[in-house]
């Protein structure tokens, strides 16, 4: 059984360079524990440092594989480097294999710095992004100058993680037979730079090409237009023009600005969200505690009271009880 | 096959048949057996029947020795030529491995032309390119097979021994390149004698990666490699084996039969396209091709399925490669291995007979030559008890039995031959899949075929747990008893560290300036074979022969090729 | 804590060895038990400590085919001793062990031993999840 500590141990250690404390605390941050505002609270002052990369794109693009590589690259420059790896969960159990760090460690063994963490995705649309915001301002305050978030890049569940993103990978590959789908289906949108993974294979030069094309169109509005970059992440061709196209971008983003409006995005998007989970809980409580509520239920079914009426009386009574409860607090 | 009249006749029994069961009382008709199917997937009817063959055209069948080669490759065989035994060993120590080599020698053991089976396997750091030196194979040098990486290692194991008289295969999987090219310049630098008398296996098994999920070369550089083993061994060792109709490891990993066969066919022809792109001719190329399938305990369906492979294989070659020699048409199948997974390690004495079965599929589809593992091989490197038992196997089926008496006894059956079309349909199908999936190596690399053997895997895993597939003495009649203590093979710890010495004292002796100058050429050529292919085809074994020589290790030639071919590479 | 965390298990074996079928089903047969499973293989035994502490995982699931056993898990051990990790998360290993070995396992801290021909995969997967 795991030692029960206290939150604020935890993040003493994790502030020590502690990899145990940041696995604990990203396992508490990742389920919405009830402790997840204090922990933040005691984190939040040591993050805002991090760049965070996301990856997406079909699966067999070879995203693991591209990802292991450039960390185990910035690594050997000296930069700290912490990857979240995404993999689907059952929807029916809710277990998940998680299958990405495999793929990665093979480049980032023993002898790197670079932490890596699978994160399954419950299988859930949404929340998933909130997760892996906190988890990443977890690995933030441990010290990580570049997050790299991996997603299976099939749903939408996943695409909503690269909004937390400064910037957005998309992994291509030939051969992928509905690369033409993939161009139109939503990726381009969310692409910074496109990377064109196992350049090596025939048909290469044709989705080059085509992808070129798609670019003009794919710029986002008001910022500079997406760049291709060709990689065999396999034989390790193309990693360091990743980079440097990557180092580019963030360049780009610090200069026009657009590093503080994404930010700030992703701020108005936690913030919500944290707003909502609030309201969340203090609804769940009134529905549930709240003899008001259970009166207002009875008066619907045994009085023949019009429900929607009845809802916006009920309202207004969730609305005092929520005060009173602030204040109570 | 056979005329109307026959077929007439058969009709009237039938009916006949039919109608007496009519008339029988409801409740004394036995009721219907409940429906089979093999492995494959192949529905069987209770019992066959003229009708059953007789779309088969009798060409399709043939005589022993004759195109296609389905009844056996020769017209007469195990009358005058024994099945080969061809079962590897390999300890952490020489003196283990001479011991247990000549063991068998006294036990009787023989490979083709009387030659002394040296296939050995090697231990893990070894098979991965590792020296021991690596910290990677720490805990692992010597455990479970010999440790390899200098030519002071081949000094030890084969000095003394007559290179003309041994049948080699050493074990070395994503180190074959390697290993074969310090086994050579052992023969060259320090015997002095022809490598050309040698008989060697080089072990060409780069494709396990498509269907064990583990790391390896990605396919195109698989196929490559492939290519280089082939290329120099037929240039330079006319009488190896050095192409690899690989269907154990595909059984091993869960593959049924049929789709066994259909991914180490698919795979020999890619490997066959590749060879011809270097310009090498197929009639040479094929016959340079052993097969190495799986036999499991389904005993007629793997009897139909060696039949099928040697039918489709002559076809194949005639027809898709224009082969004429006999000696490429043939399908030599030299080392069909027993399959592990049957073996159970509960009541581990009844593996002898699990082994006998698939032995005996073996002799019924004259195959050349087997690999009977011993019984023990669920707990244990074989020990010298249960191998004398697997020699013996061998020799009372050939020298108590009948069975050695005609060539293909169960050829004409009315099941043996329509279970041999039907597995050759079977096949086929699984290879139409994956041409239109866009071909073997799209399969290969989009994890196709890895999922398909995994998915099999996974549905014979459910079997055994529910009972549907049964284990005697496992998951049926199973009887609380503790069996023998498991006699567990571990080398002694000393052996490691006495390796790790030896292969840095052979690292500080040495030319350094030599063997730097040599590895750079092994660098040169593995960057021509990745980007000038197929014009650099032939540059990679002579290189690494030439820096073997100069004194360079396995694991530094292993380094130099992973590093420039893309080594890591995972499908799917 | 009113945490409602998944029960997180490692599955890990050597790189070197290609002996998984059944591993992988046991990750298979561990993720419908409604586990988050994470599936390794190490090329050195210390990756596997680093990356429980990653994970941070409650079992550490470790399988031997054919080698390694002695030194891998006489390591595993003494790093988990060292990041006080030892109590804290479970280690079941299987493979070809011998009766002898596994009293060895258990001595040095291991908490399930699995030999070969006692048990199936479900009692692993019971175990794992007790």
């Amino acid at each position: 059984m795991k030692a029960k500590q206290s939150i604020e141990d935890l993040v003493k250690e994790l502030l020590g360079g502690s990899v145990r404390a940041a696995g604990r605390l990203i396992t508490l941050v990742e389920a919405n524990d009830s402790l997840v505002p204090d922990i933040m609270k005691l984190i939040y002052p040591h993050s805002g440092n991090a760049y965070v990369i996301g990856f997406t794109g079909a699966p067999g693009a070879g995203k693991s594989t591209l990802v292991g590589k450039l960390a185990k690259l910035l690594d050997s420059k000296g930069k700290k480097v912490a990857i979240i790896a995404i993999d689907p969960s059952s929807p029916f159990t809710g277990g998940a294999l998680l299958g990405d760090r495999i793929r990665m460690m093979e480049d980032v063994g023993i002898k790197q710095n670079v932490f890596i963490r699978s994160l399954g995705s419950r299988g859930e649309m949404g929340g998933l992004s909130e997760a892996t915001y906190r988890v990443a301002n977890v690995l933030d305050a441990f010290g990580k100058e570049f997050i790299f978030v991996e997603t299976v890049g099939t749903g939408q569940a996943e695409i909503e993680v690269t909004k937390l993103a400064d910037s957005v990978i998309v992994v291509l590959s030939p051969g992928m037979g509905d690369e033409i789908q993939t161009l139109k289906a939503g990726t381009m949108e969310i692409g910074d730079i496109f990377v064109l993974n196992k350049a090596d294979q025939a048909g290469a030069e044709s989705i080059s090409a085509s992808i070129q094309t798609a670019l003009h169109w794919a710029a986002k509005h008001g910022e500079r237009m997406p760049t291709l970059v060709k990689t065999v992440a396999i034989k390790e061709q193309g990693i360091e023009d990743l980079w440097k196209e990557l180092e580019l971008h963030r360049a780009y983003l610090i200069e026009s600005g657009q590093l503080k409006i994404r930010r700030e995005k992703r701020i108005r998007m936690e913030v919500c969200k944290l707003m909502e989970d609030k309201l969340a809980r203090h609804f769940n409580k009134f529905t549930c505690e709240s003899p008001d509520f259970e009166q207002g239920i009875k008066e619907v079914s045994t009085d023949n009271k019009n429900p929607c009426q009845q809802a916006e009386i009920l309202l207004e009574t969730f609305m005092s009880f929520l005060k009173q409860g602030d204040s109570e607090k | 096959m056979f005329n109307d009249d026959t077929l007439k006749k058969q009709q009237i029994l039938e009916e006949q048949l039919m109608a007496a069961m009519k008339a029988m009382p409801a409740e004394a008709v036995p009721p219907p057996p409940p429906p089979v199917s093999n492995w494959s997937g192949i529905k069987l009817k209770p019992s066959y029947s003229p009708a059953d063959i007789k779309d088969i055209g009798f060409q399709e069948i043939g005589i022993p020795g004759n195109f296609p080669f389905v009844r056996s490759n020769y017209p007469f065989h195990y009358q005058v030529e024994p099945m080969h035994m061809n079962q590897g060993y390999g300890f952490a120590t020489t003196e283990e491995t001479r011991q247990r080599r000549e063991f068998l020698q006294q036990l009787g053991s023989r490979s083709q032309g009387g030659l002394v089976t040296a296939v050995m396997t090697l231990d893990l750091p070894t098979q991965r390119g590792l020296d021991p030196d690596n910290p990677a194979a720490r805990g692992k040098v010597g455990e479970c097979g010999c440790s390899f990486s200098t030519l002071d290692d081949f000094s030890e194991y084969f000095d003394g021994l007559d290179i003309t008289k041994l049948f080699t295969a050493l074990l070395a999987i994503d180190n074959a390149l390697p290993i074969n090219a310090l086994f050579a310049a052992y023969i060259r630098d320090r015997r002095k004698e022809n490598w050309a008398d040698m008989w060697n296996l080089p072990c060409n098994l780069f494709h396990h990666q498509q269907f064990w999920d583990a790391a390896g070369y990605p396919p195109k550089t698989a196929l490559k490699m492939s290519t280089e083993l082939i290329k120099w061994h037929i240039d330079n060792m006319p009488r190896s084996c050095p192409g690899a109709f690989d269907g154990y490891n595909l059984g091993e990993s869960g593959a049924p039969p049929a789709m066994e066969v259909a991914f180490a066919m698919a795979h020999t022809i890619a490997a066959i396209e590749e060879c011809q792109k270097v310009g090498l001719d197929p009639n040479i190329v094929a016959a340079k091709y052993l097969g190495h399938p799986h036999a499991c305990m389904n005993f007629f369906e793997e009897v139909a399925k060696l039949r099928a492979t040697r039918r489709l294989w002559a076809k194949i070659m005639a027809q898709r490669f224009g082969c004429t020699s006999p000696d490429a048409l043939r399908h030599k199948i030299v080392i069909a291995q027993t399959a592990g997974t049957e073996l159970t390690a509960q009541e581990i004495y009844n593996n002898i007979i699990r082994i006998t079965v698939m032995t005996m599929a073996g002799m019924m589809a004259d195959i050349e030559g087997m690999w009977v593992v011993s019984y023990d091989e669920a707990i244990s490197i074989p020990t010298e008890q249960a191998v004398k038992v697997c020699v013996r196997t061998y020799q009372i089926l050939q020298e108590e039995t009948d069975l050695p008496h005609v060539t293909d006894p169960l050829g004409g059956s009315y099941y043996v031959e329509w279970l041999t079309s039907e597995m050759e349909k079977e096949i086929l199908k699984i290879m139409d899949e994956m041409d239109k999936r866009g071909g073997y190596l799209k399969c290969w690399e989009s994890g196709w075929i890895r999922g398909q053997v995994q998915d099999a895997a996974f549905k014979r895993f459910k079997k055994l747990e529910s009972g549907e597939a049964i284990k005697i003495g496992v998951n049926k009649y199973r009887i609380e008893e503790t069996d023998p203590e498991a006699n567990i093979y571990r080398r002694p710890i000393e052996v490691e560290e006495k390796a790790i010495e030896r292969v840095r004292r052979y690292k500080a002796n040495r030319n350094q300036e030599k063997v730097k100058a040599a590895l750079e050429q092994v660098r040169i050529a593995a960057i021509k074979v990745d980007k000038e292919w197929p014009g650099s085809g032939g540059v990679l074994m002579p290189a690494l022969v030439e820096a073997a020589s100069a004194g360079a290790t396995a694991g530094e030639m292993s380094k130099i090729m992973q590093e420039n071919l893309g080594y890591g590479y995972f499908s799917g | 804590m009113e945490t409602k965390t998944k029960k997180r298990v490692l599955v890990t074996k050597s790189d070197q060895d290609a002996h998984e079928v059944s591993v992988r089903y046991l990750t298979q047969l561990l993720r419908d038990k409604g586990m988050e499973v994470i599936f390794t293989r190490y090329s050195i035994i210390d990756e596997v400590v680093k990356t429980a502490m990653e994970e941070d995982v409650d079992v550490i699931a470790l399988s031997f085919y054919s080698s390694g056993l002695q030194y891998d898990t006489a390591r595993l051990m003494e790093l988990l001793k060292e990041q006080g990790l030892k109590d804290e998360i479970k280690v079941v290993i299987g493979g070809t062990i011998s009766e002898g070995e596994k009293k060895e396992l258990i001595k040095i801290g291991v908490d399930e031993v699995f030999m070969p021909g006692v048990g199936t995969l479900l009692d692993v997967v019971e175990r794992v999840n007790a």
